[in-house]
């Protein structure tokens, strides 16, 4: 087999698991009870009903040359949940009333160090796979 | 020996609102306080600050005082930090739009990350950017 060849699908292995850990992260962004909120219990996760995380699905969309995924959360509410909201509708004093912003994606994304480790890992583990069914030294 | 000393060379948060009361200052609405004069509504808000009951028509614009930090790289003695200024454009006037503003963030800060809230039946427009801010740390 061509060198490229094997290197891409090392590549697409390893991408595809990251590409899963990241949505097992960001799944868990959103389950994870640290999240301010001005009424009641605080902080909290931003599960209610579970329709938003429910809603999270993810795309591989790699191509030679390209390592892509994309992760989409169907929910209609959604971007009001991710950067909060000011509403029409105003308190009793005529003061607009808000949706605190609670942007679960961001720690995530930001947080370039560990997504580039976790990446190493499972290139890593990616490749000792590949020669292990190549007859190399796994 | 000394202790190292750490400078930091990037904006503070005191020229990020001065840039942008000067570029965005023609555009924006006004806050009204009971008994007060109106006044540009502009505010620098402290993670956790709770929002003034100021009435608010046309523009808002809201900065984040605390920026979001994103370690870049580093060589000997320096760190080079990726800081992101959040601001958040609302129109409270509902027949206008934010187009203007985000036009004029595209052309100052053509890196800027934006996302944007359309007008809804139950809410008003909104845009919430983070303007990128490249600091260096040294280490003396």
């Amino acid at each position: 087999m061509a060198l490229d060849a094997q290197l891409q699908g090392v590549l697409d292995d390893a991408w595809g698991r990251f590409s899963a850990y990241v949505d097992e992260r960001l799944t868990k962004e959103i389950t994870e009870p640290k999240w301010p909120w001005p009424n009641g219990e605080s902080p909290r996760d931003i599960v209610d009903t579970g329709d938003l995380r429910a809603s999270q699905s993810m795309t591989v969309a790699s191509q030679p040359g390209t390592l892509e995924t994309k992760y989409r959360w169907s929910a209609p509410y959604a971007p009001t949940v991710h950067d909060g909201a000011v509403f029409k509708a105003t308190d009793a004093e005529g003061n607009a009333r808000t949706m605190t912003a609670r942007p679960w994606t961001r720690e995530v994304i930001r947080d370039r160090v560990r997504l580039q480790t976790a990446f190493k890992l499972h290139f890593t583990m990616a490749a000792k796979r590949r020669a292990g069914r190549l007859g190399g030294t796994p | 020996m000394t202790d190292p000393c750490l400078v930091e060379l990037g904006a503070s948060v005191r020229e990020v609102a001065d840039d942008l009361r000067e570029l965005f200052g023609g555009l924006l609405g006004t806050y009204s306080r009971p008994g007060g004069a109106p006044i540009p509504a502009f505010w620098v808000v402290t993670p956790g600050q709770v929002r003034p009951s100021f009435t608010a028509t046309g523009i808002e614009a809201v900065l984040n005082k605390a920026p979001e930090r994103e370690l870049l790289g580093g060589v000997t003695r320096t760190l080079t930090t990726m800081r992101r200024w959040t601001v958040t454009f609302t129109q409270f006037d509902t027949a206008s739009d934010l187009e203007a503003v985000r036009l004029l963030c595209f052309r100052a800060w053509p890196t800027s990350n934006q996302r944007h809230q359309p007008q809804t039946d139950d809410s008003y427009e909104r845009l919430i950017t983070e303007l990128p801010d490249p600091i260096l740390t040294l280490s003396l």
